[in-house]
């Protein structure tokens, strides 16, 4: 009787306690998410605060078929540029986003790669679709007439031109080496920096996707 | 070229094993290394060679031009990203300086390889001839090998 009562004496100023250090962790920590959610967190390659968002534009898949912004919507995407006749930088590009597409997949079921042809007079669906699916079947390879490709190539923000002082068939193509990242909302939250690497890519991505996640 | 077929025989042994040590039977100072073609996918008609060229000779070299009867036309390329750009570059030759090699490797130095008399994949090899400036030419019998899925580019600087 007495025991319980002297202990009854220490619960209630131990509850309150800690009741005080539960509410004031529990503001720390909304505080903390309500900075999270404003600030930048210095993430490499995040586009935040206000992320562009890609506006209706049309292209033609590697099927024939029409791509435009349903088909960014609801997925995240990776975007780059190149061109099938270039045989060092592109390929090196496509192999490390085959990789890291392969990593990725097995957790991340929303996932879709694109590659945009910076030559879409040689670059033809047959030809892109050949391309993009000997990196991997599930590539997305976009080209389409010259004002659809830079109707994206603009939006993005991307430069690319014909190099070549020769008028030869041979022309070559200098193009934006990033890749950049799109959200399921079609905004572009990120972007990969060459040297393209698929730990970084994959690490990147992870830390991008974990942030506009929680927002 | 004099009678070479038994040189030949033996330069195609040669280019068997893991690497690709050529060297000229009238030049021991030029050698050329890990020569491979980069498969590429069926429908493209531009493909990038690589090698390493040494030079052991007391002389600066000058590679003037690389040909083969399978191409219409090989150029020297030179790949580089200035500001987020990639864009080749050519090359009208490449020199090399005595006794130091130049490594052509993905991201970097290249031989662009245009249009291919007929569609070439792994395990094919194709003959490249190296043109000197000096007069000196070798050929090398350059593998077909599928490209490695990690970044090369990063090893080379
Ligand atoms: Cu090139």
């Amino acid at each position: 009787m007495i025991k319980s009562l002297s202990s009854s004496k220490f619960l209630i100023p131990a509850m309150i306690v800690l009741a005080v250090l539960a509410a004031g962790t529990g503001f720390y920590i909304s505080l903390k998410q309500s900075q999270q959610k404003l600030k930048n967190p210095n993430i490499e390659g995040l586009f935040w605060p206000s992320p562009k968002i890609i506006q209706p534009f049309e292209s033609v898949d590697q099927l024939g078929q029409s791509f435009g912004l349903e088909q960014i919507n609801n997925k995240w995407s990776f975007i780059f540029f190149g061109y099938t006749h270039c045989p060092d930088i592109c390929p090196i590009t496509m192999s490390v986003m085959a990789e890291t597409y392969k990593q990725l997949k097995t957790e991340y079921k929303d996932l879709q790669i694109i590659f945009v042809t910076v030559d879409p007079v040689r670059d033809t669906t047959e030809k892109l679709a050949a391309y993009v699916t000997y990196f991997n079947e599930d590539f997305i390879g976009l080209g389409g007439s010259t004002e659809m490709v830079n109707s994206l190539t603009r939006q993005i923000g991307i430069a690319y031109y014909l190099n070549n002082e020769e008028t030869s068939d041979n022309y070559l193509v200098d193009h934006s080496a990033s890749i950049f990242l799109f959200d399921p909302k079609a905004r572009m939250v990120g972007k990969f920096s060459p040297p393209q690497e698929t730990e970084k890519i994959i690490n990147q991505f992870k830390n991008i996707r974990q942030f506009i996640d929680a927002q | 070229m004099h009678n070479n077929r038994p040189v030949l025989a033996l330069l195609f042994l040669f280019t068997q094993l893991v690497s690709y040590p050529v060297f000229a039977d009238d030049n021991q100072d030029i050698s050329i290394n890990n020569v491979w073609i980069s498969e590429a996918p069926p429908s493209v008609t531009t493909l990038a060679a690589y090698a390493t060229i040494y030079n052991g000779s007391s002389e600066t070299i000058t590679l003037a031009s690389v040909s083969s009867p399978l191409f219409s036309s090989i150029e020297i390329h030179r790949s580089n990203i200035v500001d987020g750009i990639a864009r080749m570059e050519k090359q009208s030759s490449l020199t090399i300086n005595p006794k130091e090699s130049i490594e052509l490797a993905p991201g970097s130095y290249h031989l662009m390889l245009f249009n291919p008399d007929k569609p070439l994949r792994s395990g094919n090899s194709v003959s490249i001839s190296f043109n000197f400036s000096d007069g000196t030419s070798l050929s090398v019998e350059a593998p077909v090998l599928k490209r490695q899925n990690d970044n090369p580019q990063h090893h080379h600087h």
